[in-house]
């Protein structure tokens, strides 16, 4: 049962308050208590009455107020409101006449407008409250007020017009409002529409221009544009004012000020933002002090700004706003509470400890989710939540919700706390709270707010939004302004359906030119792939179409949108795939050559790809452009331009063998397909005679290593063919490793064929390379010692050769080297003593030392 | 500074069957400069060059890994687990990880199904990424074409090294028509690439034009503009290395035996401590050793090499994975000139690939860039009164003979030695000119495309004289308060030393010692200041030991030396 409470105005006690409570060990009887004293919350005395059973427990309480009135007590009426409203307390007052504008009595207005001409700190409590009232009448003292200077009564008038729906008031305070910007404010804004959609763009543009101002005058800015008041100031104002530094002066001054319009104004989107952010910076800033004017009378002082004093109190206020709005206006509560709850997200947690949920902090989550539970122990001075037991830290199946009987009232608003809730414990509550109403609520729901749930973080809602959607779409008829809004969606999984759908009902429309455009002319990138989705869509119907004049109107129409400038890469990409795929006969002829070349040079990807596709089916492109400027596509960035050019010069087989000289640029080509074409041309169907010795040595100075094996496929094939010296005399010089390799294996089988100390002498910058190479193979640098050594055994002149091989690497400090090359010095010495080596080599037995040597 | 380039076609080389064209596109925003000839010996420019690319994209400063990824991987995981917080109903909890589980195997299936796209994907990644490197972040080397030889220059992406390769002209067969003057080449990652297939049995000829060579590619973009915004640090840096140049070095001559020695060893370990030094031991008269640190490793030099310095030094430098950049000329080597500055300065390599020659200076460790800032090689040489016109003066006898020794030039000018001398130095430290190390001399170049005036060259005067380092300040300021006082003065068989004693601006005195060459160029310093102590001589030296100078020379005037 609710406390009655009763005043009295004569000496007091003044308050006196009737409850009841249930009694200790009876179930089923309650005791009626009386307390009285000053205040309600200051009760000093009282009396119990009961036991008393469940059935006469109203007859009890009545009959102990009658005994309270008899005594000069009375419930709370006007008369009692108009004389706080006279108190010499300015707090008194101020309370008082949000209780009249709450009351809506006769003759509120003119007690509000009397109070007002003597008001002081009261005033902004006033001018709140003649908006409340709702009366007309007080636009004249309120369009009085908005031209003040001072920002709080300037902010509550104007807030009070907007809620009196004073157009000519509001338009005037938004006149000045302009006009008293300051310079740089004015000029960042100037040439923006405030009046514009609040789209994307123009919420980015406006934030911009805001951004773009000193960090000092942001706040300000911010406040002046919120007081304006359009969608999209107060979108812009949403979107960008919270990351404004809330412990620094001069914007904490204007963030609380929007706050405060926020409330006064019942933008419940505002207020859930604002409301989250305080929260959220209260747990991490300290704030700090500034000298600050005041307003109010102009004197410096040092005053703290987003200390805790002011952070615990904006935290508690935010709630204790939720709960009166509950008292006063019942239905706008679940949207404040709604648009709080779904600003949430996990950076809001921090890790449990002990009784501490990950939750405890968040002070309105926990008022608003968990205001009936009885498991929670509230720590008012840390403003945060405990479980009384570890067992309490599990949720029950029943709801816990403050406020339930609004909720159930209205359940339609989980809708946006589904579509948006970012924090997994906010969505399962939601969750299990609109089940039993989704699916009457979700059929009755505008069509927006169905495909906003398509957005949500839960699987589960999703599919509830899809369910409902495939509910009212039916394949057989369409319902297009479905299927427009969801093309046009920025969900990814909202264009998806809408591409299915268009699959689904292609024959519809495929046919219908108009409608056929419209799909393919889209605004923004994220919607590519649904113009492609609609593009293939109506390609297997659009090729079936046999109308010649219907396709001929569909191929200019379609042309002559990709003669326009491509707004963004990938807005013809829905166009060039439609011609590609349905009408790529005609396209291709009504097109010019010159233009599929313009077309391959500057057009987009996909308009790249359609050329490419539309040039390797034209029979005269090879006599118009010949086949090194085919060739030349063949490295074109673009894999249809790449295989037009192959196509084409694949028509042009005869040619390339008589000029293979292209297939040796072509098969160097860094992209797969070319280069894999031009060696499959030269291995399967260009004769390796037709090559020559230069053509096989050109493919075995390949710097890649298939085209290198290629070419040592043929050289080996061939060898006979050709001159070893000459052929050894090629190879030696090919940097790679892999050819090196080759190269001596050629040396040590071709040796025979090269006798001399000539042919040796060729070979040394062979040898060179292999054994100074840095990352050496031992298999080869063996070959090399065994081939050097043994050809110097051979004659004087080739030991001279060897041994200035071997030379060269003497103070090398690998041992393996080392050893090998003083051993063939040795032997080359024994074998010719006259050799000039850096070595001496001596007779063991006589020691008289053999030939020279250092 | 902001470097625009723009070439009408792209460097390239098409390799015939019969003949390569090698064409290297030039600037069209700067002077002509042209050049067409036949290269007598095309594989040592092979190697060469590529060893100029592998200065130009080389980068050894160090890198702490980048673990960006992880951190956004564990706050994922930090995320996920508050959200699974969140979620306290246990079926919720069960389902989810259900749901996980299920989800981790259709992303396997899913990285499987799309591997080939991800491969396809990587390509084209890496494919972009290098034409975008190539346009914004790539520095083409300048070339240069001189009446004797043509060169290319190059300073590494990290600007720790600077690479020169020099043709002399006589390596060219027909040469044609030739245009004097530097410009900047096109040179990126395909022409390096296809510069592979250059051999000595087809006939290769060099062009050097604006035309580039067209690889068959109409229907390809006419031009291409890079804009590359180059470091104030790079620019000063390629001054520095031609101060340092000019400075008295310490030369040894190495066979490639020991450059190889030297880059498989550096190859094979990696040092995980310091110290990480490349220490030469030279002892007069006897072969160089080189000791790789902390392993204490000794190479020893081929039998041919010679100390030939009249006293024992240790130098150790740092930085010697940038050795590395000279593996692949070591076949093609015929000898190996090393100069060495110092302890922890700047060392030079010059290669001899049987007439081109690529020289390659190492700044004294990699982190630390040519100026780093602060160093200032220039201040060891010897400034002498300048004026704008003698500046100017010399500049244009240097850019009518493109190549002359000091001596040439004085009498050439009439400037005498020691102007003729500084003037150098300031040329070289705007740009203008260079010091070729394999011939002696220096050479006009241009580094950029402004012109010469005189307004530019009072201000390089300017730039010379007052803008030089805070030590040359101090210096001064310590001669004209009369705080230095020279202890011992005297001739030495390689110039002068000299002892003194010094008062900073700090009030504490110091004890420089001072050994300097006959053309005044400081070859050894010592000094008991803190800066000293902490630089030694790495960023050029103390202002005790400037002032050492600065007196002398002075009293060098006075004596009408």
């Amino acid at each position: 049962m609710t406390p009655i409470q009763l005043f009295h105005p004569g000496p007091a006690p003044r308050v006196a308050v009737v409850y009841t409570e249930p009694a200790y060990g009876k179930p089923g009887f309650f005791m009626v208590r009386e307390g009285r004293g000053s205040r309600a919350s200051q009760l000093s005395a009282g009396q119990s009455y009961g036991p008393v059973a469940q059935g006469v427990l109203a007859a009890a309480v009545d009959e102990l107020v009658a005994r309270l009135k008899a005594e000069g007590y009375a419930e709370r009426g006007v008369e009692l409101i108009l004389e706080d409203l006279e108190s010499e307390q300015s707090r008194v007052r101020a309370r008082a006449a949000r209780r009249l504008a709450r009351s809506g009595q006769a003759g509120a207005l003119q007690a509000l407008l009397k109070a007002a001409a003597t008001a002081s700190d009261d005033q902004c409590a006033i001018l709140d409250a003649l908006g409340e009232l709702g009366d007309m009448g007080a636009a004249p003292y309120l369009r009085e007020q908005s031209e003040r200077r001072l920002l709080s009564r300037r902010r509550s008038a104007v807030e009070a017009l907007r809620r009196l729906g004073d157009t000519e008031g509001l338009s005037r305070a938004r006149e000045l409002g302009l006009e008293r910007l300051r310079p740089p404010i004015k000029a960042a804004i100037e040439g923006i529409d405030l009046d514009a959609e609040p789209s994307e763009e123009a919420v980015d543009a406006l934030g911009a221009a805001v951004e773009g101002l000193e960090a000092k005058l942001r706040g300000l800015a911010w406040d002046s544009l919120y007081e304006i008041g359009t969608p999209l100031t107060e979108a812009a104002t949403r979107s960008f004012a919270p990351r404004l530094p809330f412990d620094q002066a001069f914007s904490w001054r204007y963030l609380k000020s929007i706050y405060k319009r926020a409330m006064l104004r019942r933008d419940a989107e505002t207020f859930g933002v604002f409301a989250h952010a305080i929260e959220g910076r209260a747990r991490r800033l300290y704030g700090s002090a500034a000298e600050v004017k005041s307003g109010y009378d102009g004197a410096k002082r040092v005053t703290p700004i987003f200390q805790a004093r002011t952070r615990d109190y904006v935290r508690r206020r935010s709630w204790r706003f939720l709960r009166e709005l509950a008292e006063a206006e019942p239905g706008a509560y679940v949207s404040f509470a709604a648009a709080v709850l779904k600003r949430y997200t996990s950076a809001d947690l921090r890790a449990p400890r002990g009784l501490l949920g990950a939750s405890a902090e968040c002070l309105l989550l926990h008022r608003i989710l968990y205001g009936e539970s009885d498991r929670f122990d509230y720590d008012d001075r840390r403003l945060r939540f405990r479980f009384r037991s570890h067992a309490a830290s599990k949720r029950p199946k029943a709801l816990e919700l403050s406020f339930s009987e609004l909720w159930r009232a209205r359940p339609e608003a989980w809708i946006a706390v589904l579509a948006e809730a970012e924090l997994a414990e906010v969505l399962d509550l939601a969750f299990e709270a609109f089940r039993p109403d989704a699916e009457a609520c979700l059929g009755g729901a505008p069509l927006s707010d169905v495909l906003s749930l398509l957005g949500s973080k839960s699987s589960a809602v999703v599919a509830w939004a899809v369910a409902e959607l495939e509910r009212r779409f039916d394949p057989a008829e369409p319902d297009w302004a479905i299927l427009d809004r969801l093309m046009a969606h920025p969900v990814q999984a909202a264009r998806e359906r809408a591409q299915a759908w268009l699959r689904a009902t292609a024959p519809l429309w495929a046919r219908d030119l108009y409608r056929v455009l419209s799909y393919l002319a889209i605004d923004r990138e994220d919607q590519v792939e649904t113009s492609l989705a609609a593009a293939r869509a109506a390609a297997p119907v659009l090729k079936a179409l046999s109308d010649p004049e219907l396709r001929g109107r569909f191929v200019a129409a379609l042309l002559a949108i990709l003669d326009e400038d491509e707004p963004f890469d990938g807005a013809f990409d829905g166009c060039a795939a439609l011609l590609s795929e349905a009408f790529a006969d005609e396209a291709s002829a009504a097109v010019e050559l010159s233009r599929l070349l313009d077309w391959l040079e500057k057009g987009s990807s996909a308009v790249k790809v359609m050329a490419g596709s539309f040039l390797g089916a034209r029979d005269d492109a090879v006599a118009a452009l010949g086949t090194r400027r085919i060739a030349a596509l063949g490295h074109h960035e673009v894999a249809a331009v790449r295989a037009a050019a192959r196509a084409l010069l694949t028509g042009a087989m005869d040619q390339l063998r008589k000029d293979p000289e292209l297939l040796f640029i072509l098969v160097e080509s860094p992209w797969p397909d070319t280069h894999a074409f031009a060696a499959a041309v030269l291995r399967d169907e260009v004769d390796p005679r037709d090559l020559g010795f230069d053509g096989i040595i050109a493919l075995c100075d390949s710097t890649r290593e298939e085209v290198q094996g290629l070419g040592r496929g043929l050289l080996l094939r061939h060898l006979d063919d050709f001159d070893p010296g000459a052929v050894i005399a090629r190879l030696i010089e090919h940097p790679g490793r892999a050819m090196r390799a080759f190269a001596v294996d050629m040396a040590l089988t071709i040796d025979r064929l090269m006798a001399g100390s000539a042919s040796l002498e060729q070979l040394v910058p062979l040898f060179r390379a292999v054994l100074l190479d840095v990352q050496p193979s031992r298999r080869l640098k063996d070959k090399v010692f065994d081939f050097v050594i043994e050809r110097g055994l051979r004659s004087s002149e080739e030991a001279a050769r060897a041994s200035e091989v071997l030379s060269g690497l003497k103070a090398t400090t690998i041992a393996a080297d080392l050893e090998r090359v003083l051993d063939g010095l040795v032997r080359l010495k024994l074998a010719y003593p006259e050799l000039a080596a850096p070595i001496s080599v001596s007779d063991a037995v006589t020691g008289a030392a053999i030939g020279g040597g250092a | 500074m902001i470097v625009n380039t723009r070439y009408e076609a792209r460097s390239g080389i098409v390799n015939g069957l019969g003949e390569s064209l090698l064409g290297f596109a030039t600037n069209t925003l700067r002077e002509a400069t042209f050049f067409r000839g036949e290269v007598r010996d095309p594989l040592a420019l092979r190697e060469g060059l590529a060893a100029l690319y592998t200065v130009v994209v080389s980068d050894f400063k160090y890198r702490p890994k980048d673990r960006l990824e992880y951190r956004a991987w564990l706050e994922e995981q930090d995320q996920k687990f508050l959200r699974g917080l969140g979620a306290d109903n246990p079926q919720t909890r069960a389902r989810l990880e259900e749901i996980e589980t299920r989800l981790a195997e259709l992303d396997a299936e899913q990285r499987e199904r799309r591997a080939d796209f991800y491969k396809a994907r990587r390509a084209y990644f890496d494919w972009a990424y290098t034409q975008l490197w190539e346009l914004e972040l790539l520095l083409d080397p300048v070339i240069t074409v001189h009446p004797d030889e043509l060169f290319f220059e190059a300073f590494s992406k990290d600007e720790s090294s600077y690479a020169r390769l020099g043709v002399p002209l006589d390596r060219f067969k027909d040469v044609g028509e030739l245009q004097c003057g530097t410009t900047n080449i096109d040179f990126g990652a395909g022409l390096h690439r296809e510069l592979e297939r250059m051999r000595s049995y087809r006939g290769t000829r060099l062009g050097v034009d604006p035309s580039g060579f067209e690889v068959a590619s109409q229907g390809r973009e006419a031009h291409r503009e890079k804009k590359i915004d180059l470091p104030d640090s790079w620019v000063r840096g390629f001054h520095q290395v031609h101060s340092v140049m000019a400075l008295g070095l310490t030369r040894i001559e190495l066979a490639p035996i020991d450059l190889y020695n030297l880059c498989r060893a550096l190859r094979r370990r990696k040092a995980r401590t310091s110290p990480r030094a490349l220490r030469w031991e030279l002892v007069p008269g006897q072969r160089p050793r080189a000791v790789l640190e902390p392993w204490e490793q000794v190479i020893e030099m081929d039998s041919g090499s010679r100390f030939d310095g009249p006293k024992p030094m240790t130098v150790r430098t740092w930085g010697r994975d940038r050795l590395r950049i000279l593996e692949r000329l070591v076949p093609t080597a015929r000898g190996v000139e090393l100069y060495l500055a110092g302890l922890g300065l700047p060392s030079i390599y010059v290669v001899d690939l049987g007439g081109p020659r690529f020289t390659l200076a190492l700044s004294g460790w990699t982190d630390n860039d040519w100026t780093g800032g602060q160093a200032s090689f220039e201040s060891l040489a010897r400034p002498a009164g300048l004026s704008a016109a003698e500046l100017f003066k010399a500049h244009d006898a240097l850019r009518d003979v493109r190549r002359s020794s000091e001596a040439e030039l004085a009498l050439t000018t009439g400037l005498g030695m020691e102007k003729t001398r500084s003037a150098m130095g300031v040329l070289c430290r705007v740009g203008r000119a260079m010091y070729d190390l394999s011939s002696k001399a220096f050479r006009h170049r241009e580094l950029f495309a402004t012109p010469w005036t005189l307004a530019r060259a009072e201000a390089a005067l300017k730039a010379a004289s007052g803008g030089g380092s805070p030590q040359e300040k101090t210096a001064e300021q310590i001669i004209a308060a009369g705080n230095l006082r020279v202890t011992s003065r005297r001739p030495a068989p390689t110039g002068y030393k000299l002892t003194g004693s010094a008062k900073g601006p700090d009030g504490k005195r110091c004890r420089p010692l001072l050994s300097i060459d006959k053309e005044n160029r400081i070859i050894e310093a010592k000094c008991s200041c803190a800066y000293y102590k902490q630089h030694r001589m790495t960023k050029g030296p103390c202002e005790h030991v400037l002032a050492l100078r600065l007196e002398h020379m002075a009293r060098l005037d006075a004596e009408g030396a």
